[in-house]
């Protein structure tokens, strides 16, 4: 993710949602910067790491990692969701016909495909539900759409 | 389009039954694509799938074990097209490590909004990228090429039928051989010498 994209997300939220917010406690101390917040989440996002494996590299707390991922998520979901999950518009359209011309598909939209991630604290009472003979593991499905640029 | 669900005895196809894919379809809001294939018109884009989805008109699955020089190629262009898919959720994995491995959250509606997030993350990204390699292909050779096409949006002319009309038309099986063997024809006319060199 380069970086003016990374700001902008931080900025957007900053201005969304207080908690992201650097404030002042009682004492005059200051919170954690929106920066730092940030920083931890995404690279709990992209590494997949453990909540508190940063906590020395940006100086921020356990359960505060994990609030700071759930707004995170939450956040992005509500702001970005209308213009960067949306259904494709007449332009949009255009792009995927020409592209789909350009493999000798005329009229194709793209292609769909599922995608199946294992979930391994699945409750119990639910295993049988998740469950499917290829996979050891309670399984969630996935299903997008792309095109040829990777858009989904 | 996309689509996060959690019930029992999934595949493929019942994901797709619960999906929002086919709402717009069938409540004839989708903006029409008019295209020609091999003097036969169409008026409904499609998607490519592979073989678990059903014969709907808006799918065109490859051909398996093809038979003979034109299905071949058919099947061989189809499933180079289709990868794109595969790949997305690969470059969505390899980028966002937390939807690699298991998932070690309890909540379901917060795994929704992490998967969601990821996507809006990758589709950002991709944005930004696009620009750098989308002069790439070069569509002026592409539409000299297969001119036989024309692509324009307009108003669904079945906008005044009914939801069941319209289900009817998604299902039948007949239009959606005829689109495969159409494009099929399509392909071999203009991809044919490609193949050769």
């Amino acid at each position: 993710m380069q970086t003016h994209v990374f700001l902008r997300i931080v900025e957007v939220l900053n201005n969304h949602d207080e908690h992201f917010q650097m404030r002042v406690d009682a004492l005059c101390r200051k919170d954690l910067s929106p920066l730092q917040k940030c920083t931890t989440t995404i690279h709990i996002l992209a590494y997949g790491s453990l909540a508190d494996s940063v906590d020395e590299y940006v100086r921020i707390g356990e359960t505060t990692v994990v609030e700071c991922l759930e707004r995170f998520v939450s956040g992005i979901c509500t702001i970005f969701r209308n213009e960067y999950l949306r259904r494709p518009n007449n332009e949009d359209t255009e792009c995927l016909l020409q592209m789909g011309a350009a493999h000798g598909f005329s009229g194709m939209l793209g292609s769909i495909d599922c995608m199946h991630l294992e979930w391994k604290n699945c409750l119990v009472a639910w295993k049988g539900q998740f469950y499917r003979g290829d996979h050891c593991n309670p399984t969630i499905i996935l299903e997008a759409e792309t095109s040829q640029d990777l858009w989904i | 389009m996309h689509f996060f669900g959690t019930v029992g005895s999934n595949n493929d196809i019942t994901m797709l039954n619960g999906s929002k894919m086919f709402d717009e379809v069938l409540s004839g809001r989708v903006p029409t694509v008019q295209f020609t294939v091999n003097r036969t018109q169409y008026n409904m884009g499609y998607y490519l799938v592979d073989d678990i989805y059903l014969d709907f008109v808006m799918f065109v699955n490859t051909i398996s074990m093809p038979q003979g020089e034109k299905r071949k190629l058919f099947a061989q262009r189809q499933e180079s097209a289709r990868k794109d898919v595969e790949r997305a959720f690969g470059v969505l994995q390899s980028r966002f490590a937390i939807i690699h491995g298991l998932t070690h959250f309890w909540d379901v509606d917060k795994m929704k909004n992490i998967i969601y997030a990821c996507f809006i993350l990758h589709n950002m990204i991709v944005e930004h990228k696009r620009d750098t390699y989308q002069n790439n292909i070069d569509y002026d050779s592409v539409s000299n090429n297969t001119s036989t096409f024309e692509v324009f949006l307009g108003a669904h002319p079945n906008i005044r039928s009914t939801y069941l009309q319209r289900r009817a038309q998604l299902d039948e099986k007949q239009k959606h051989y005829q689109l495969q063997a159409d494009l099929a024809e399509h392909i071999w006319k203009y991809f044919r010498n490609e193949n050769n060199n």
